[in-house]
Parts: C-alpha cells; structure tokens; sequence
C-alpha cells in the first residue's frame, strides 16, 4: 500500500517506540495489520477483551490501567500502550482499562506482534515483560545512539573552541605580534585588513620561531612576511570530526573558526584532546595544584564543560556522578587544605564530613553542599572559635566553588552541625529514640556520612554509632520507612492532577522528589537495618536487599531516572535555559514517558515491600 | 415503525433478483439477503467509501478514485484499505478537480478502467453495509457505474455519517458545519490529508465509530436507528 496516503497512520508507527526502531518495509507491514477501534469515555477493556489480544496503542484520548486490587497501575495518554503483558493469558486479565476521554485506540494482533518482535531485537527486548528488562533495552538504546567516538565527534566546534581572537593588521610587527599573544594565551594570530576586517591570512607562535627568529627577521618586520596566507578555516557549526579531518589533511594545528566572514574563534589540537575524558582529570591535577581560594574559584567554571562532555559521550549516569563526586571531594579537601593554612593549627582532632549526596557519592552537576563536622572533645567557647571561623571560610569557599548553600541549612557553618563526637552522638540517640518529623528529615541527611577532610576515625566512629542504634530500634525504622513512604512516585503521570507545580505554577514532574529520592530512601533503610556501612544507594541495594532481583530492578530504574535527569539538565544547559530537576511532561518524549512508568512501577512495587517488611506489626 | 425503508429495500432486492431484465453480472450482488433492523452492529460487516470525482454532476461528471475500508466487529481493519484510480480514455480531467483531489493524470494512467473499477466494487461491496460521508455522491455514483436502471434498486444500506452527525445536534440552526476534517476536529479525532478517497474513507470510518457511541451508549448497537438517522 502507499504509504503516503495515509501518512497519519504511518507516522504515528514509525515515531512510537519501538516500531519507531523497525525497517521501513517492518513497518508497512504492521501498519497495514492496525486494526482501528473506538472507546468512549467510562468505556473499559478487561479479560477476554484484553487477554491474549494484542497491543492496544493509544492514538487519541487517555485511559487508566487499574489492577484487580483497585489500585492505579499506570495512566496512559498519546502513544502509550498496554496489553503486552496479557498477551499469554486466557480468561480474567491482571487489570483493566477504563477509558478518561474518549479515545481512538490502534490494534495489533498477538499473531503479528510475534511476527514482528521475533524479527526485531528491540522489538523483542521491549515487550518482555519486566519493567527492568525494558528500562536496561532503554539505556541501552540511549547507550548505543551514535557510540561513544562518534557522538564525541558530532560535538560543534564552538563548543570547544578558544574564544578570545588576536586580530592584527598585516603592518603589525613581529614583535608586537608575539606581545600580543603572550597576553592573551592563545597559539595563533588572525591577520585583518584594517577596513573590512577580512581574515587575509595567520601567524602562530612556531610560524614566529620557526619563520622569524630563525631566519634572521628583525623583531620590527610585519607579520605579512611570515604570515600562511588564504589560511584553511572551520565554520564554528561544523562538526570536530571536520576539524580533525581539516588538520590532517592541511598539516596544521590550529585553524580559525569563523561566523560568515568574521573570525570568532581558533581550535587547535590541544582543544581536541581536552575534550576528552582526560579533562576531569586535568581539573583534579589543577585543583591540587592551587595555592588561593580566589584561584580554586575559576575552575569551577570547567564542570559544565565537563558535564556536557561526559553527557555527550553518553557516558551512564553513576560515572557522571562518581566524576562528579571526585571533583567536589578535590575542592573540598583542598579548601579545608588551604583554610587550615590559613588558621594555624586547630584546637584538636576533627573530621570535615559530607553527607547527604556527596557523601553518597551521587553528586551531579547541581548538587548543592550538605556537610558537617566533628571535633574530638568538648571545646572551650575559645576554641570553639577556631571551627567556627574554619567552616564559615570553608563552607563560604565551597559557595564559590559551585557548590551553592544549601536550603535545608545541613552545614558545616551552622553551629548546630558542628559538634563534638558527643555531641553528634546525643543527636543520634534523640532522633532515634524521640522520632519527630524534623529528626526525622535531619537523620535522613545525616545518616549519610563520608569523611572528606580530617581524622577519619572520628566519622568512621559516628558511622558506627549510626548502625548499631538503628537496628537495634525497630520502632525507628518503621518510622523512617513510614516517611520514605509519604510520597509516592507518580504512577498517573502526566494530567495535571497528579503532578507537582513548579515555581510559576505550571505542572511538573520532580525527578528528584517524586523519584530518586524514594530509591534513595529505601536503601538507606534496608542498609541500616543489615547494619551495612555502605553509603551509595546502588551499593546498598546490591548488599543490603535479600532479594536480589528486586534491588537489580530498583537499580536499573535510579539509573535511568538519573540518565533522564541528565539528559534535561544538559538540555536545559545547551538551550541556555534554568537548570532544574523539573521536568515539565511536554518535554519528555513518549520513549521517555512509556519508560518512566516502569520506573515508577518499580518505585511503587519497592515501597509496597518496604512497607511490609519495616512496619508489619510494629506500628 | 409505519413504514420500514430496510425491508421494503429488501422487498425490492427479491424482486430485481426473479427479474429477467437483470443483468447476469449482476445478480450475485443481489444474492444476499440485506439485514433488518434489529440486526446488532458487532455481527456486520461494513465498508467505508469514498468517491473522487471531476465534479457533482452525477451525469456528465466522472468518478477519479475510489478508496475504501473495510471494518468488522466496529473495528476498523487498515489492512483491507483498498485505493484505485479509474482510467477513461475518453475523459479530460476538469484541471481544478485535480487541483483539489492531488490526482495527477500519470496516476491516472495507471489506473482501473471502468470495467474493472465495476467488476472489483460489486466483489467488494456485496454483503456489506456502506458507510459514507454525504452518501449521496457515492450512491448516486455508484448507480450510475453499475449502469442500472431505475427500475432496479442499489441492492446496499447506506449510512451516511454527515446525516447521523446531524441528526446527534440538540437544536441544529441548519447551518452546522458538518464538513468530514471539522467534525473530526471538533471530536479531537487526528487530521488527516483530506481530498484523497482513501484517507477521507477511513476518516469517516473512524467517525462511524465514535457516533455509533454517541447513539448507544452503553446500549448494544443496531443497524436501524442508525438506517433511520441516515435517511
């Protein structure tokens, strides 16, 4: 059939995933098997009307998948499907579907379907039916996009070229030429004409070693005598991997990149290899290397670089993270490093710790700073002066740094967050034995702890201290569990209804809130109460869950919250737009849609059994 | 009901068969028996229709295109759409309804010739009740490819969506809009590339469905309250 009569029906095949993965002759042929149905609002499918029929794909309207217990399974709107998971049933099907809107449903037959996954390993991978085997094909699809070469080299040139530009007119000394580069650091210089400004040829620091000094030039020589005239040039959209293809064809190593006619940049080969995964690397060795907080500061500026590399590479999101992590543990230290300096020696052993996620090991691009600290015993108010004037320093610095105050106040600098090992251990037993909702929320970021900068054993003691206590109360745990439930991930995604409202009161779905953290929470529970000193969730999960498929699927699904979560961050970052964790749901694909179902399904199925297992019979 | 239009259609389809001025190829078009009033829309088969033609003179003007889908169970199965372009030698395309049906005369080439166009709709029509959006084009179209005479009835029920979509108006003005893209608009269905007999087939297929919920409701749908609405 010709498929451009009906592009309508076509289209919407070829854009839904994972038909959008299938030849185009796959395609046809599934088109041509849709069978169209119609539902009313109220109307609903369940048992023989679903079970073993086929893939319901919606093409219009809205409808909810309501488990047998009554529960809300999932909402699905435009592109969505259900039924996959009935395919092999007979008779009463798990749930059913009752249509909100009225709704114009597509069908394919479980004949076809079969046909169709066993010719297509997406196809396949998607409709099996775990939620975490479709979310671990999800990353993969994200994963395998364009590899890891050659996304890297897809990159535009501006996004690594050097900005400054040295213009000089052809009269331009050699000498002045050679000053000029000098101060702005940069390898080559753009000769103009005066007037129009037109790009006529370039000197670069070896055409003034190699070309000038070499041969005798007088200093006051202009730059026209050395210059490579009709230079190659780059436009700044193209791709690197032109750059690259540019140097080695022309044998040079730098080439202007140009706006139209105007020089707005150069590129060398040393802008090619820091775009590289070495780059974190030369911000670790750089940072070390810093004598002064103002110095420290700059290079704050290179983790968005970094972050948009890392993205682009498709790198997954628990590298970003541990990147990420590395880099703040680096300025940390460093700043306590060079504040301690700066204090002399302090009163007595102490520990400058992170907690939260820093010390979690989960820091992402936005992370502000949650951290605390311990000194050894009981100070004078005199004394107390040193870590007071210490952790404001150090705290102010990491403000600096990137690593904003943090809201919640859970600070070094504030006083309450700074206390002797007793101290910190009077806090423990107060949360725990007289569990109000704010020692409720102070303990989730404080049961989080690494140490960053100081005596270790002092953190290692507290940690301890933590474990001990709290599985020995199940009265406690019950309760945290019981908060760690409060919110649950938004399995009726994307009406407005069930979605939280941003700032300016449009809805929006909080990755962080309304789902990482719920992961998050529930394996810092199983973890207390194994008494397991890990503090990063996947680990906990892995260690800390006595049933192993269940933390693999709580894995998979932080993971690719997390590699949403990043994906809109870099977005948002490239389009020049405010970071956040919000996500408003036009923004995200169906692909992105379908998949966070899963994940949230899996959420839901986590706290389900964590509301079992922590509170049966205590509270 | 006074007067019941489907069994005295179906009077008419027993007469023509006995006739002996019925025109052989014609007679297993006039076979099966039409179904009643009480007969429950789920056990019908049906074929959404459309016609593109040079014009609306149903005498002079010529059919273009027809395209079509069939739809059983009220399911609409894509898989039997069907879209053919008709070919006469004789004909010169009216240049503004090219212009507006996309048809170009190399499509045309290629196309069925009458014969044949005849030949494949009374295999395809027979046995199913036709669904179109102002019938009148097709029915009238129809009659006259089949080349019968008037004497003879079109042996098919018709349901037209445009009169049902009328007839669903609380107080019509008598000015509704009741074009196929603005009542899909106003019933949120998607838009298709309208002019073109195949896409504006399984249009009014798909609008079929959604006025037979309209009417019935929760109540099991049957063919004469819509018969009735499309007269």
């Amino acid at each position: 059939m010709d498929s451009s009569l009906l592009p309508n029906i076509y289209d919407f095949i070829a854009h839904t995933y994972p038909f959008s993965m299938l030849s185009t002759l796959e395609q046809d042929t599934l088109a041509a098997a849709v069978k169209i149905a119609y539902y009313a609002k109220d109307d609903e499918i369940c048992d023989e009307a679903l079970s073993g029929v086929g893939l319901f794909m919606l093409r219009t309207g809205c409808a909810e998948q309501i488990n047998r217990d009554g529960s809300l399974r999932a909402r699905l709107s435009v592109g969505d499907s259900f039924g996959y998971t009935q395919l092999n049933k007979h008779g009463p099907s798990d749930y059913k579907v009752v249509f909100l809107e009225n709704s114009l449903v597509y069908i394919i037959s479980r004949q076809i379907l079969e046909f169709i996954k066993a010719r297509n390993e997406h196809v396949g991978r998607y409709f099996d039916c775990h939620e975490y085997v479709r979310l671990t094909s999800a990353r993969h699809y994200l994963l395998d996009g364009d590899g890891y070469l050659n996304s890297r080299l897809k990159q535009r040139v501006d996004s690594v070229s050097q900005k400054r530009v040295v213009c000089v007119p052809p009269t331009c000394t050699l000498q002045e030429c050679a000053r000029r580069l000098l101060f702005t650091g940069t390898e080559i210089a753009m000769v103009t004409t005066p007037d129009t400004a037109e790009l006529i040829g370039v000197v670069t620091k070896s055409d003034l070693a190699l070309r000038a000094l070499a041969s005798g030039l007088p200093y006051s020589s202009p730059v026209s005598a050395i210059m490579s005239p009709h230079p190659v040039v780059i436009d700044e959209s193209k791709p690197l991997y032109q750059v690259l293809e540019s140097m080695l064809y022309h044998h040079v190593q730098n080439l202007p990149v140009m706006h139209g006619k105007q020089v707005v940049g150069s590129v060398n080969t040393r802008d090619l290899l820091q775009n590289s995964l070495l780059q974190p690397l030369y911000l670790l060795k750089a940072i070390s290397k810093q004598i002064s907080i103002s110095d420290l500061s700059t290079l704050a500026s290179q983790k968005q670089e970094i972050f948009v590399t890392l993205m682009e590479l498709k790198v997954e999101p628990a590298v970003i993270q541990r990147t990420f992590t590395r880099i703040a543990d680096a300025f940390a230290k460093k700043i306590c490093q060079l504040v301690e300096k700066s204090l002399g020696t302090p009163p007595c052993n102490y520990a400058f710790f992170a907690a939260g996620s820093l010390a979690r090991e989960e820091v992402h691009f936005l992370s502000d700073q949650d951290n605390g600290l311990v000194y050894e015993h009981e100070l004078t108010a005199g004394e107390l002066t040193y870590f007071k004037v210490f952790t404001h320093k150090v705290c102010t610095a990491l403000d600096a740094c990137g690593y904003t105050w943090c809201s919640g106040n859970y600070m070094a600098c504030k006083a309450q967050w700074c206390q002797s090992s007793q101290g910190w251990e009077r806090y423990y037993d107060k949360w725990m034995l007289e569990p109000d909702a704010q020692a409720l929320l102070d303990s989730s970021v404080f049961f989080d702890l690494r140490c960053l900068y100081g005596d270790e054993f002092l953190v290692t003691k507290l940690k301890q201290k933590i474990i001990t206590n709290a599985a020995n109360s199940s009265r406690f745990l019950a309760l945290l569990c019981h908060n760690a439930l409060a919110v649950s991930p938004p399995l009726g995604l994307f009406r407005q209804f069930v979605l939280t409202r941003d700032g300016e009161n449009k809805p929006a779905l909080n990755l962080k809130h309304q789902g990482i953290n719920l992961i998050v929470e529930l394996a810092r529970l199983y973890a207390l109460q194994k008494r397991s000193l890990c503090v990063n969730t996947a680990e906990r999960l892995e260690q800390s869950l006595d049933d192993a498929a269940s933390a693999r699927e709580l894995i998979e699904a932080l993971n690719f919250l997390n590699d949403v979560r990043f994906e809109h961050q870099y977005q948002a970052l490239m389009h020049h737009e405010k970071i956040s964790n919000l996500l408003s749901p036009d923004e995200l694909s169906q692909f992105e849609r379908s998949h966070l179902k899963d994940a949230f399904r899996i959420i839901s199925r986590g706290q389900s059994a964590a509301q079992v297992h922590f509170t049966k019979g205590v509270l | 009901m006074l007067f019941d239009k489907l069994k005295h259609l179906e009077k008419l389809r027993r007469k023509a068969l006995k006739d002996p001025q019925l025109e052989p190829s014609l007679a297993p078009f006039f076979a099966a028996p039409l179904p009643s009033h009480d007969s429950p829309l789920r056990n019908l088969d049906f074929v959404a229709l459309d016609f593109e033609t040079t014009g609306l003179d149903f005498a002079h003007d010529k059919v273009l295109s027809i395209g079509g889908v069939k739809m059983h169970g009220l399911q609409i199965d894509f898989g039997s759409c069907f879209h053919h372009f008709l070919v006469e030698p004789e004909c010169c395309i009216n240049p503004q309804a090219a212009l507006i049906n996309q048809i170009t005369p190399e499509a045309l080439a290629q196309g069925m010739s009458l014969n044949e166009a005849r030949d494949f709709l009374i295999d395809t029509l027979h046995g199913h009740i036709i669904i179109c959006h102002a019938a009148v084009i097709e029915h009238s179209f129809l009659f006259n490819m089949l080349g019968l005479k008037s004497s003879f009835p079109l042996p098919l029920i018709f349901l037209d969506t445009m009169k049902i979509e009328r007839s669903l108006i609380h107080r019509p003005q008598g000015k509704e809009d009741l074009r196929l893209a603005t009542i899909r608009q106003k019933r949120q269905l998607p838009p298709y590339v309208a002019h073109n007999a195949l896409a504006d087939a399984v249009a009014t297929a798909e609008v079929f469905l959604a006025q037979v919920k309209d009417v019935f409701g929760k109540d099991e749908p049957k063919l004469g309250p819509l018969f009735t609405r499309s007269c």
